[in-house]
Protein backbone atom coordinates (compact mmCIF):
# COMPACT_ATOMS: atom_id res chain seq x y z
CA UNK A 1 0.00 0.00 0.00
CA UNK A 2 2.90 2.34 0.78
CA UNK A 3 4.15 1.91 -2.77
CA UNK A 4 0.69 2.61 -4.18
CA UNK A 5 0.40 5.83 -2.16
CA UNK A 6 3.93 6.92 -3.06
CA UNK A 7 3.27 6.39 -6.75
CA UNK A 8 -0.02 8.23 -6.48
CA UNK A 9 1.67 11.22 -4.86
CA UNK A 10 4.23 11.38 -7.65
CA UNK A 11 1.52 10.99 -10.30
CA UNK A 12 -0.54 13.72 -8.65
CA UNK A 13 2.31 16.21 -8.51
CA UNK A 14 3.49 15.46 -12.06
CA UNK A 15 -0.04 15.81 -13.41
CA UNK A 16 -0.79 19.04 -11.54
CA UNK A 17 2.51 20.67 -12.47
CA UNK A 18 2.14 19.68 -16.13
CA UNK A 19 -1.36 21.10 -16.06
CA UNK A 20 -0.18 24.36 -14.46
CA UNK A 21 2.53 24.73 -17.08
CA UNK A 22 0.02 24.09 -19.86
CA UNK A 23 -2.44 26.66 -18.49
CA UNK A 24 0.20 29.34 -17.97
CA UNK A 25 1.55 28.52 -21.40
CA UNK A 26 -1.90 29.15 -22.91
CA UNK A 27 -1.85 32.56 -21.26
CA UNK A 28 1.53 33.47 -22.71
CA UNK A 29 4.22 31.85 -20.57
CA UNK A 30 6.86 30.36 -22.89
CA UNK A 31 8.79 27.16 -22.48
CA UNK A 32 6.08 24.51 -22.38
CA UNK A 33 4.80 22.81 -25.47
CA UNK A 34 1.56 21.66 -23.90
CA UNK A 35 -1.56 20.53 -25.62
CA UNK A 36 -4.22 23.12 -26.40
CA UNK A 37 -6.51 23.77 -23.45
CA UNK A 38 -10.03 22.56 -24.01
CA UNK A 39 -11.45 24.68 -21.19
CA UNK A 40 -11.33 28.41 -20.53
CA UNK A 41 -8.39 29.45 -18.37
CA UNK A 42 -9.21 31.38 -15.22
CA UNK A 43 -6.20 33.55 -14.24
CA UNK A 44 -7.24 34.09 -10.61
CA UNK A 45 -7.88 30.41 -9.94
CA UNK A 46 -4.59 29.61 -11.63
CA UNK A 47 -2.69 32.06 -9.42
CA UNK A 48 -4.22 30.47 -6.32
CA UNK A 49 -3.21 26.92 -7.26
CA UNK A 50 0.26 28.11 -8.25
CA UNK A 51 0.61 29.70 -4.81
CA UNK A 52 0.15 26.29 -3.21
CA UNK A 53 1.06 23.29 -5.36
CA UNK A 54 3.15 25.49 -7.65
CA UNK A 55 5.66 25.81 -4.81
CA UNK A 56 6.97 22.42 -5.91
CA UNK A 57 8.37 24.01 -9.06
CA UNK A 58 10.32 27.23 -8.46
CA UNK A 59 10.67 27.97 -12.16
CA UNK A 60 6.93 27.71 -12.70
CA UNK A 61 6.27 30.01 -9.75
CA UNK A 62 8.62 32.66 -11.12
CA UNK A 63 7.03 32.36 -14.55
CA UNK A 64 3.76 33.23 -12.83
CA UNK A 65 5.41 36.33 -11.32
CA UNK A 66 6.76 37.20 -14.76
CA UNK A 67 3.31 36.82 -16.31
CA UNK A 68 1.44 38.81 -13.69
CA UNK A 69 4.08 41.54 -13.89
CA UNK A 70 3.26 41.87 -17.59
CA UNK A 71 -0.51 41.43 -17.26
CA UNK A 72 -0.98 42.94 -13.83
CA UNK A 73 -3.68 45.33 -15.01
CA UNK A 74 -5.74 42.38 -16.22
CA UNK A 75 -5.75 40.56 -12.91
CA UNK A 76 -8.95 41.06 -10.90
CA UNK A 77 -7.76 41.46 -7.31
CA UNK A 78 -11.20 41.57 -5.68
CA UNK A 79 -12.17 38.37 -7.45
CA UNK A 80 -8.89 36.80 -6.38
CA UNK A 81 -9.65 37.69 -2.78
CA UNK A 82 -13.24 36.44 -3.00
CA UNK A 83 -12.11 33.15 -4.47
CA UNK A 84 -9.29 32.71 -1.96
CA UNK A 85 -11.57 33.37 0.97
CA UNK A 86 -14.66 31.51 -0.25
CA UNK A 87 -12.77 28.32 -0.98
CA UNK A 88 -10.21 28.74 1.84
CA UNK A 89 -7.22 28.08 -0.38
CA UNK A 90 -4.05 26.88 1.34
CA UNK A 91 -1.87 29.36 -0.50
CA UNK A 92 -3.21 32.51 1.16
CA UNK A 93 0.04 33.36 3.01
CA UNK A 94 1.95 32.96 -0.26
CA UNK A 95 -0.62 35.04 -2.11
CA UNK A 96 -0.19 37.73 0.51
CA UNK A 97 3.57 37.70 -0.11
CA UNK A 98 2.97 37.89 -3.87
CA UNK A 99 0.72 40.91 -3.28
CA UNK A 100 3.43 42.57 -1.21
CA UNK A 101 6.06 41.80 -3.82
CA UNK A 102 3.89 43.12 -6.66
CA UNK A 103 3.01 46.31 -4.84
CA UNK A 104 6.68 46.77 -3.88
CA UNK A 105 7.95 46.31 -7.40
CA UNK A 106 5.17 47.61 -9.56
CA UNK A 107 3.89 50.42 -7.37
CA UNK A 108 0.44 48.98 -7.99
CA UNK A 109 -1.85 49.97 -5.16
CA UNK A 110 -4.35 47.28 -6.02
CA UNK A 111 -1.91 44.49 -5.16
CA UNK A 112 -1.58 45.84 -1.64
CA UNK A 113 -5.16 44.73 -1.11
CA UNK A 114 -3.93 41.16 -1.02
CA UNK A 115 -2.02 42.04 2.12
CA UNK A 116 -5.38 42.48 3.84
CA UNK A 117 -5.78 38.70 3.69
CA UNK A 118 -5.62 37.29 7.17
CA UNK A 119 -3.03 34.67 6.45
CA UNK A 120 0.36 35.53 7.91
CA UNK A 121 2.51 32.45 8.56
CA UNK A 122 3.95 32.13 12.05
CA UNK A 123 7.46 30.92 11.24
CA UNK A 124 9.68 31.53 8.24
CA UNK A 125 9.77 28.56 5.89
CA UNK A 126 11.26 27.75 2.51
CA UNK A 127 8.96 28.93 -0.26
CA UNK A 128 9.95 26.14 -2.63
CA UNK A 129 10.27 22.39 -2.37
CA UNK A 130 11.83 19.95 -4.76
CA UNK A 131 9.55 17.38 -6.33
CA UNK A 132 10.55 14.90 -3.64
CA UNK A 133 9.36 17.31 -0.96
CA UNK A 134 12.68 18.65 0.30
CA UNK A 135 12.73 22.41 1.11
CA UNK A 136 14.96 24.39 -1.25
CA UNK A 137 17.45 26.57 0.64
CA UNK A 138 18.37 30.14 -0.25
CA UNK A 139 21.56 29.84 -2.30
CA UNK A 140 22.53 33.49 -2.80
CA UNK A 141 20.66 36.46 -1.44
CA UNK A 142 17.20 36.09 0.11
CA UNK A 143 14.29 38.01 -1.36
CA UNK A 144 13.50 40.59 1.34
CA UNK A 145 9.79 41.07 0.57
CA UNK A 146 9.04 37.35 0.67
CA UNK A 147 11.22 36.96 3.74
CA UNK A 148 9.26 39.69 5.50
CA UNK A 149 6.14 37.67 4.85
CA UNK A 150 7.60 34.43 6.13
CA UNK A 151 8.96 32.78 3.00
CA UNK A 152 12.60 32.15 2.26
CA UNK A 153 13.70 32.17 -1.35
CA UNK A 154 16.42 33.65 -3.53
CA UNK A 155 15.96 37.18 -4.77
CA UNK A 156 13.41 37.27 -7.58
CA UNK A 157 15.04 37.72 -10.96
CA UNK A 158 12.40 37.78 -13.65
CA UNK A 159 13.31 36.58 -17.11
CA UNK A 160 10.79 39.00 -18.62
CA UNK A 161 10.00 36.73 -21.47
CA UNK A 162 6.29 36.23 -20.87
CA UNK A 163 4.24 37.08 -23.96
CA UNK A 164 0.97 38.96 -24.13
CA UNK A 165 -1.75 36.31 -24.20
CA UNK A 166 -3.00 35.14 -27.58
CA UNK A 167 -6.56 36.56 -27.93
CA UNK A 168 -7.46 34.05 -30.64
CA UNK A 169 -7.09 31.03 -28.40
CA UNK A 170 -10.58 29.86 -27.37
CA UNK A 171 -9.23 29.03 -23.91
CA UNK A 172 -8.29 32.72 -23.47
CA UNK A 173 -11.81 34.04 -23.89
CA UNK A 174 -12.11 35.30 -20.33
CA UNK A 175 -8.95 37.37 -20.36
CA UNK A 176 -9.70 38.49 -23.91
CA UNK A 177 -13.07 39.88 -22.81
CA UNK A 178 -11.40 41.42 -19.78
CA UNK A 179 -9.11 43.27 -22.18
CA UNK A 180 -12.21 44.39 -24.07
CA UNK A 181 -14.60 45.28 -21.22
CA UNK A 182 -12.08 46.21 -18.53
CA UNK A 183 -11.39 44.47 -15.24
CA UNK A 184 -14.92 44.12 -13.92
CA UNK A 185 -17.61 41.50 -13.72
CA UNK A 186 -18.73 41.90 -17.35
CA UNK A 187 -15.91 39.80 -18.76
CA UNK A 188 -16.87 36.83 -16.59
CA UNK A 189 -20.58 37.42 -17.15
CA UNK A 190 -20.16 37.48 -20.92
CA UNK A 191 -17.83 34.48 -20.92
CA UNK A 192 -20.40 32.53 -18.95
CA UNK A 193 -23.21 33.60 -21.28
CA UNK A 194 -21.19 32.59 -24.34
CA UNK A 195 -20.55 29.12 -22.94
CA UNK A 196 -24.04 28.31 -21.66
CA UNK A 197 -27.64 28.33 -22.73
CA UNK A 198 -29.95 30.83 -21.01
CA UNK A 199 -28.65 31.58 -17.52
CA UNK A 200 -29.62 33.77 -14.58
CA UNK A 201 -27.68 36.07 -12.27
CA UNK A 202 -27.52 33.63 -9.36
CA UNK A 203 -25.89 30.87 -11.39
CA UNK A 204 -23.39 33.25 -12.95
CA UNK A 205 -22.54 34.81 -9.60
CA UNK A 206 -21.83 31.43 -8.03
CA UNK A 207 -19.62 30.29 -10.88
CA UNK A 208 -17.70 33.56 -11.25
CA UNK A 209 -17.18 34.55 -7.58
CA UNK A 210 -18.96 37.88 -7.85
CA UNK A 211 -21.80 39.01 -5.64
CA UNK A 212 -25.22 38.27 -7.06
CA UNK A 213 -26.13 41.94 -6.92
CA UNK A 214 -23.03 42.84 -8.97
CA UNK A 215 -23.93 40.29 -11.65
CA UNK A 216 -27.59 41.29 -11.61
CA UNK A 217 -26.69 44.95 -12.14
CA UNK A 218 -24.19 44.10 -14.87
CA UNK A 219 -26.77 41.99 -16.74
CA UNK A 220 -29.43 44.68 -16.45
CA UNK A 221 -27.09 47.29 -17.89
CA UNK A 222 -25.62 45.02 -20.56
CA UNK A 223 -29.11 44.23 -21.77
CA UNK A 224 -29.59 47.91 -22.64
CA UNK A 225 -27.00 47.37 -25.38
CA UNK A 226 -29.51 45.26 -27.27
CA UNK A 227 -26.93 42.47 -27.42
CA UNK A 228 -28.50 40.26 -24.77
CA UNK A 229 -31.76 38.39 -25.01
CA UNK A 230 -33.93 38.24 -21.89
CA UNK A 231 -36.05 35.20 -21.07
CA UNK A 232 -38.52 35.17 -18.23
CA UNK A 233 -38.54 31.87 -16.40
CA UNK A 234 -40.96 31.97 -13.48
CA UNK A 235 -39.70 34.71 -11.21
CA UNK A 236 -36.18 34.57 -12.63
CA UNK A 237 -34.75 36.44 -15.58
CA UNK A 238 -32.52 34.36 -17.84
CA UNK A 239 -30.14 35.79 -20.40
CA UNK A 240 -28.38 34.69 -23.56
CA UNK A 241 -26.24 36.46 -26.15
CA UNK A 242 -28.20 38.04 -29.02
CA UNK A 243 -27.06 38.87 -32.52
CA UNK A 244 -24.28 37.75 -34.82
CA UNK A 245 -21.41 39.74 -33.37
CA UNK A 246 -20.79 37.21 -30.59
CA UNK A 247 -20.09 34.46 -33.11
CA UNK A 248 -16.66 35.96 -33.60
CA UNK A 249 -15.71 35.03 -30.02
CA UNK A 250 -14.50 31.47 -30.06
CA UNK A 251 -14.94 29.84 -26.70
CA UNK A 252 -13.63 26.68 -25.11
CA UNK A 253 -15.77 24.93 -22.52
CA UNK A 254 -16.47 26.75 -19.25
CA UNK A 255 -15.06 25.22 -16.11
CA UNK A 256 -15.45 26.55 -12.58
CA UNK A 257 -11.84 25.83 -11.73
CA UNK A 258 -11.55 27.22 -8.21
CA UNK A 259 -13.40 24.43 -6.36
CA UNK A 260 -11.57 21.79 -8.40
CA UNK A 261 -8.24 23.43 -7.54
CA UNK A 262 -9.19 23.51 -3.87
CA UNK A 263 -10.07 19.82 -4.12
CA UNK A 264 -6.59 19.21 -5.56
CA UNK A 265 -5.09 20.90 -2.51
CA UNK A 266 -7.04 18.52 -0.27
CA UNK A 267 -5.90 15.53 -2.32
CA UNK A 268 -2.29 16.74 -2.13
CA UNK A 269 -2.52 17.10 1.63
CA UNK A 270 -3.85 13.54 1.84
CA UNK A 271 -1.04 12.24 -0.38
CA UNK A 272 1.58 14.04 1.72
CA UNK A 273 0.18 12.75 5.00
CA UNK A 274 0.51 9.17 3.76
CA UNK A 275 4.26 9.41 3.23
CA UNK A 276 5.71 9.13 6.74
CA UNK A 277 6.78 5.75 8.14
CA UNK A 278 4.48 2.76 8.07
CA UNK A 279 1.00 3.60 6.87
CA UNK A 280 -1.76 2.00 8.90
CA UNK A 281 -4.38 0.59 6.53
CA UNK A 282 -7.39 1.59 8.63
CA UNK A 283 -6.07 5.09 9.24
CA UNK A 284 -5.38 5.48 5.53
CA UNK A 285 -8.94 4.34 4.83
CA UNK A 286 -10.22 6.88 7.37
CA UNK A 287 -8.17 9.65 5.78
CA UNK A 288 -9.39 8.66 2.35
CA UNK A 289 -13.00 8.70 3.49
CA UNK A 290 -12.57 12.10 5.16
CA UNK A 291 -10.94 13.35 1.96
CA UNK A 292 -13.90 12.20 -0.11
CA UNK A 293 -16.25 13.89 2.34
CA UNK A 294 -14.28 17.14 2.03
CA UNK A 295 -13.90 17.21 -1.74
CA UNK A 296 -17.36 16.01 -2.73
CA UNK A 297 -19.08 19.40 -2.24
CA UNK A 298 -16.22 21.08 -4.13
CA UNK A 299 -16.57 18.71 -7.06
CA UNK A 300 -20.30 19.23 -6.98
CA UNK A 301 -19.72 22.98 -7.18
CA UNK A 302 -17.46 22.41 -10.19
CA UNK A 303 -20.09 20.11 -11.76
CA UNK A 304 -17.61 17.26 -11.66
CA UNK A 305 -19.10 14.87 -9.17
CA UNK A 306 -19.66 12.35 -11.92
CA UNK A 307 -15.89 11.99 -12.18
CA UNK A 308 -15.62 10.71 -8.64
CA UNK A 309 -16.86 7.14 -8.62
CA UNK A 310 -16.15 6.32 -5.01
CA UNK A 311 -16.60 2.86 -3.57
CA UNK A 312 -18.44 2.24 -0.32
CA UNK A 313 -16.14 3.00 2.62
CA UNK A 314 -14.38 0.05 4.22
CA UNK A 315 -11.27 -0.83 6.15
CA UNK A 316 -9.80 -3.15 3.55
CA UNK A 317 -6.95 -2.52 1.16
CA UNK A 318 -9.37 -2.89 -1.73
CA UNK A 319 -11.14 0.27 -0.60
CA UNK A 320 -7.89 2.22 -0.73
CA UNK A 321 -7.05 0.79 -4.16
CA UNK A 322 -10.46 1.72 -5.51
CA UNK A 323 -10.35 5.13 -3.82
CA UNK A 324 -6.97 5.99 -5.32
CA UNK A 325 -8.33 4.87 -8.69
CA UNK A 326 -11.24 7.27 -8.27
CA UNK A 327 -8.90 10.14 -7.41
CA UNK A 328 -6.88 9.39 -10.52
CA UNK A 329 -10.12 9.83 -12.46
CA UNK A 330 -10.19 13.45 -11.29
CA UNK A 331 -6.61 13.96 -12.38
CA UNK A 332 -7.49 12.69 -15.84
CA UNK A 333 -9.55 15.86 -16.23
CA UNK A 334 -6.39 17.91 -15.91
CA UNK A 335 -4.70 15.87 -18.59
CA UNK A 336 -7.61 16.75 -20.89
CA UNK A 337 -6.81 20.43 -20.21
CA UNK B 1 -25.93 8.30 7.96
CA UNK B 2 -23.53 8.04 5.10
CA UNK B 3 -23.46 9.34 1.59
CA UNK B 4 -23.16 7.92 -1.85
CA UNK B 5 -22.10 9.90 -4.81
CA UNK B 6 -24.27 9.72 -7.84
CA UNK B 7 -23.48 11.39 -11.14
CA UNK B 8 -24.33 15.00 -10.43
CA UNK B 9 -25.27 15.13 -6.80
CA UNK B 10 -24.56 13.77 -3.37
CA UNK B 11 -27.33 11.54 -2.12
CA UNK B 12 -27.55 11.15 1.63
CA UNK B 13 -28.79 7.74 2.59
CA UNK B 14 -29.23 5.83 5.78
CA UNK B 15 -27.52 2.47 5.69
CA UNK B 16 -27.70 -0.24 8.29
CA UNK B 17 -24.87 0.26 10.73
CA UNK B 18 -22.95 -2.75 11.96
CA UNK B 19 -23.45 -4.00 15.50
CA UNK B 20 -20.47 -3.79 17.84
CA UNK B 21 -19.43 -7.18 19.14
CA UNK B 22 -16.35 -7.37 21.34
CA UNK B 23 -13.97 -7.69 18.43
CA UNK B 24 -15.38 -4.71 16.52
CA UNK B 25 -15.67 -2.67 19.73
CA UNK B 26 -11.97 -3.09 20.46
CA UNK B 27 -11.07 -2.46 16.82
CA UNK B 28 -13.06 0.79 16.88
CA UNK B 29 -11.50 2.02 20.11
CA UNK B 30 -7.98 1.19 18.92
CA UNK B 31 -8.60 2.96 15.62
CA UNK B 32 -10.05 5.94 17.47
CA UNK B 33 -6.89 6.11 19.59
CA UNK B 34 -4.72 5.96 16.47
CA UNK B 35 -6.80 8.62 14.72
CA UNK B 36 -6.49 10.90 17.75
CA UNK B 37 -2.74 10.35 17.79
CA UNK B 38 -2.53 11.14 14.09
CA UNK B 39 -4.39 14.41 14.61
CA UNK B 40 -2.68 15.35 17.88
CA UNK B 41 -5.90 15.07 19.89
CA UNK B 42 -6.19 14.14 23.54
CA UNK B 43 -5.34 12.23 25.58
CA UNK B 44 -8.87 11.59 26.77
CA UNK B 45 -10.23 9.15 29.30
CA UNK B 46 -13.85 8.11 29.06
CA UNK B 47 -16.05 6.16 31.46
CA UNK B 48 -18.26 3.74 29.58
CA UNK B 49 -21.46 2.02 30.68
CA UNK B 50 -24.27 0.41 28.71
CA UNK B 51 -24.06 -2.46 26.28
CA UNK B 52 -20.48 -1.91 25.21
CA UNK B 53 -19.39 -1.87 28.86
CA UNK B 54 -21.21 -5.15 29.46
CA UNK B 55 -19.61 -6.70 26.38
CA UNK B 56 -16.11 -5.50 27.27
CA UNK B 57 -16.39 -6.89 30.80
CA UNK B 58 -17.83 -10.18 29.45
CA UNK B 59 -20.97 -9.65 31.53
CA UNK B 60 -23.47 -10.29 28.75
CA UNK B 61 -23.20 -11.99 25.40
CA UNK B 62 -24.79 -9.60 22.94
CA UNK B 63 -23.87 -6.87 20.49
CA UNK B 64 -24.65 -3.16 20.68
CA UNK B 65 -24.88 -0.17 18.38
CA UNK B 66 -22.95 2.38 20.39
CA UNK B 67 -20.53 3.25 23.17
CA UNK B 68 -22.26 5.12 26.01
CA UNK B 69 -20.08 7.57 27.88
CA UNK B 70 -21.35 8.25 31.38
CA UNK B 71 -18.46 10.49 32.50
CA UNK B 72 -15.03 11.76 31.58
CA UNK B 73 -11.96 11.13 33.72
CA UNK B 74 -9.21 13.71 34.11
CA UNK B 75 -5.47 13.16 34.59
CA UNK B 76 -5.94 13.17 38.39
CA UNK B 77 -8.53 10.42 38.05
CA UNK B 78 -11.37 12.74 38.96
CA UNK B 79 -14.69 12.29 37.22
CA UNK B 80 -15.98 15.06 34.96
CA UNK B 81 -19.22 15.99 33.19
CA UNK B 82 -19.37 14.43 29.70
CA UNK B 83 -21.96 16.91 28.40
CA UNK B 84 -20.81 18.25 26.04
CA UNK B 85 -18.18 15.79 24.85
CA UNK B 86 -15.06 17.40 23.38
CA UNK B 87 -15.63 18.28 19.71
CA UNK B 88 -12.30 16.86 18.58
CA UNK B 89 -13.03 13.50 20.24
CA UNK B 90 -16.46 13.33 18.61
CA UNK B 91 -15.01 14.47 15.27
CA UNK B 92 -12.45 11.66 15.28
CA UNK B 93 -15.12 9.12 16.22
CA UNK B 94 -17.33 10.29 13.35
CA UNK B 95 -14.41 10.10 10.92
CA UNK B 96 -13.68 6.45 11.61
CA UNK B 97 -17.37 5.44 11.67
CA UNK B 98 -17.89 4.91 7.91
CA UNK B 99 -14.69 2.93 7.58
CA UNK B 100 -15.84 0.42 10.18
CA UNK B 101 -19.51 0.61 9.15
CA UNK B 102 -20.65 2.11 12.46
CA UNK B 103 -23.34 4.68 13.20
CA UNK B 104 -22.07 8.26 12.97
CA UNK B 105 -22.81 8.77 16.67
CA UNK B 106 -21.51 5.41 17.80
CA UNK B 107 -19.61 7.25 20.56
CA UNK B 108 -22.02 9.35 22.57
CA UNK B 109 -22.93 10.68 25.99
CA UNK B 110 -26.55 9.50 25.83
CA UNK B 111 -26.83 8.29 29.48
CA UNK B 112 -25.45 11.53 30.91
CA UNK B 113 -26.99 14.05 28.57
CA UNK B 114 -28.59 17.07 30.22
CA UNK B 115 -29.78 17.73 33.76
CA UNK B 116 -31.62 14.43 34.02
CA UNK B 117 -28.57 12.47 32.90
CA UNK B 118 -26.78 10.02 35.18
CA UNK B 119 -23.69 12.16 35.79
CA UNK B 120 -25.49 15.29 36.95
CA UNK B 121 -28.17 13.36 38.82
CA UNK B 122 -25.47 11.58 40.79
CA UNK B 123 -23.49 8.38 40.36
CA UNK B 124 -23.56 5.55 42.94
CA UNK B 125 -21.32 5.88 46.01
CA UNK B 126 -17.83 4.48 45.43
CA UNK B 127 -18.45 4.45 41.66
CA UNK B 128 -14.98 5.55 40.58
CA UNK B 129 -13.19 3.09 42.88
CA UNK B 130 -14.88 0.18 41.10
CA UNK B 131 -13.99 1.19 37.52
CA UNK B 132 -11.74 -1.02 35.42
CA UNK B 133 -9.10 0.92 33.50
CA UNK B 134 -8.01 -0.10 30.00
CA UNK B 135 -5.67 1.93 27.78
CA UNK B 136 -6.20 1.65 24.04
CA UNK B 137 -3.01 3.53 23.27
CA UNK B 138 -1.41 6.80 24.30
CA UNK B 139 -4.48 8.90 23.52
CA UNK B 140 -7.54 7.01 24.65
CA UNK B 141 -8.20 5.27 27.94
CA UNK B 142 -11.49 3.64 28.77
CA UNK B 143 -12.77 3.08 32.29
CA UNK B 144 -15.35 0.31 32.17
CA UNK B 145 -18.19 0.56 34.66
CA UNK B 146 -18.24 -2.30 37.17
CA UNK B 147 -20.89 -5.02 37.26
CA UNK B 148 -22.35 -3.58 40.49
CA UNK B 149 -22.80 -0.12 38.93
CA UNK B 150 -24.17 -1.57 35.71
CA UNK B 151 -26.84 -3.22 37.87
CA UNK B 152 -27.70 0.23 39.27
CA UNK B 153 -28.00 1.75 35.80
CA UNK B 154 -29.82 -1.20 34.30
CA UNK B 155 -32.39 -1.35 37.09
CA UNK B 156 -33.09 2.36 36.72
CA UNK B 157 -33.35 2.04 32.93
CA UNK B 158 -35.46 -1.13 33.12
CA UNK B 159 -37.98 0.54 35.46
CA UNK B 160 -38.03 3.58 33.22
CA UNK B 161 -38.00 2.01 29.76
CA UNK B 162 -38.11 -1.80 30.09
CA UNK B 163 -37.12 -3.66 26.93
CA UNK B 164 -33.59 -4.97 26.54
CA UNK B 165 -32.58 -3.36 29.84
CA UNK B 166 -34.68 -5.99 31.62
CA UNK B 167 -32.92 -8.76 29.69
CA UNK B 168 -29.53 -7.29 30.55
CA UNK B 169 -30.51 -7.03 34.20
CA UNK B 170 -31.57 -10.69 34.28
CA UNK B 171 -28.30 -11.73 32.67
CA UNK B 172 -26.35 -9.76 35.28
CA UNK B 173 -28.14 -11.94 37.88
CA UNK B 174 -27.85 -9.56 40.87
CA UNK B 175 -27.94 -10.80 44.46
CA UNK B 176 -30.69 -9.49 46.77
CA UNK B 177 -28.20 -7.14 48.41
CA UNK B 178 -27.04 -5.75 45.03
CA UNK B 179 -30.61 -5.32 43.83
CA UNK B 180 -31.68 -3.52 47.01
CA UNK B 181 -28.75 -1.14 46.83
CA UNK B 182 -29.53 -0.45 43.16
CA UNK B 183 -33.22 0.08 43.93
CA UNK B 184 -32.47 2.57 46.71
CA UNK B 185 -30.09 4.47 44.41
CA UNK B 186 -32.73 4.52 41.65
CA UNK B 187 -35.33 5.87 44.07
CA UNK B 188 -32.97 8.68 45.03
CA UNK B 189 -33.08 9.78 41.38
CA UNK B 190 -36.83 9.59 41.07
CA UNK B 191 -38.46 10.17 44.42
CA UNK B 192 -42.05 9.89 43.16
CA UNK B 193 -44.41 7.31 44.60
CA UNK B 194 -45.29 6.26 41.08
CA UNK B 195 -41.74 5.26 40.34
CA UNK B 196 -41.47 3.34 43.60
CA UNK B 197 -44.57 1.37 42.68
CA UNK B 198 -43.20 0.55 39.24
CA UNK B 199 -39.97 -0.58 40.86
CA UNK B 200 -41.79 -2.77 43.40
CA UNK B 201 -43.84 -4.35 40.66
CA UNK B 202 -40.80 -5.04 38.54
CA UNK B 203 -38.82 -6.51 41.42
CA UNK B 204 -41.72 -8.85 42.17
CA UNK B 205 -41.87 -9.93 38.54
CA UNK B 206 -38.13 -10.58 38.49
CA UNK B 207 -38.33 -12.72 41.65
CA UNK B 208 -36.93 -10.22 44.15
CA UNK B 209 -40.00 -10.21 46.42
CA UNK B 210 -38.02 -9.67 49.61
CA UNK B 211 -36.27 -6.64 48.14
CA UNK B 212 -39.64 -5.34 46.97
CA UNK B 213 -40.97 -5.64 50.50
CA UNK B 214 -37.99 -3.81 51.98
CA UNK B 215 -38.27 -0.78 49.74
Amino acid sequence: MKKLLKEFKRHLLDTVLDFLWAQWSALGVPGHAGSEQTRIVDPEALILLTCSLGRNDARLFDEMLDWISLHERLVQIQRLKNMARDEEFNGLPVLRAVGAWMSHNKAGVKWRRLMELDAAPTEAEALFCSRDGKPLPVVKEPEPVFEKHGFLRDKVSLRRHAQIFDPELPSNLLIRLRALFGVNSRAEVMTYLLTHERVGAAEIAQATYYYKRTVYNALSEMRLSGLLQLWEWGTENLYSPKGDMWRGFKASEWMTWAPLFRALEYIWKFAESMQGGDVDEQLAATDLNVLIRDISPLLQKANLLGHLQMPTPGADKGYIDRGIGALKGILDLLVEG
Amino acid sequence: MTYIIHHWCIIYVTIMAKDLDKSLLYKALKLLDARMGQKGIGPYSIVVCGGSGLIAMDLVARATKDVDIVALMDADELLGDPDPLPDDLLGSAREIAPVLGLMDDWLNNGPSRGEGGLYRAGLPDGFSSRLKKEAFGANLTVYWVSRRDQIHFKLYAAADRGGYHVSDLKELDPSDEEMEQAARWAMSHDVSEGFRQILVSMLNQLGYEKVAERI
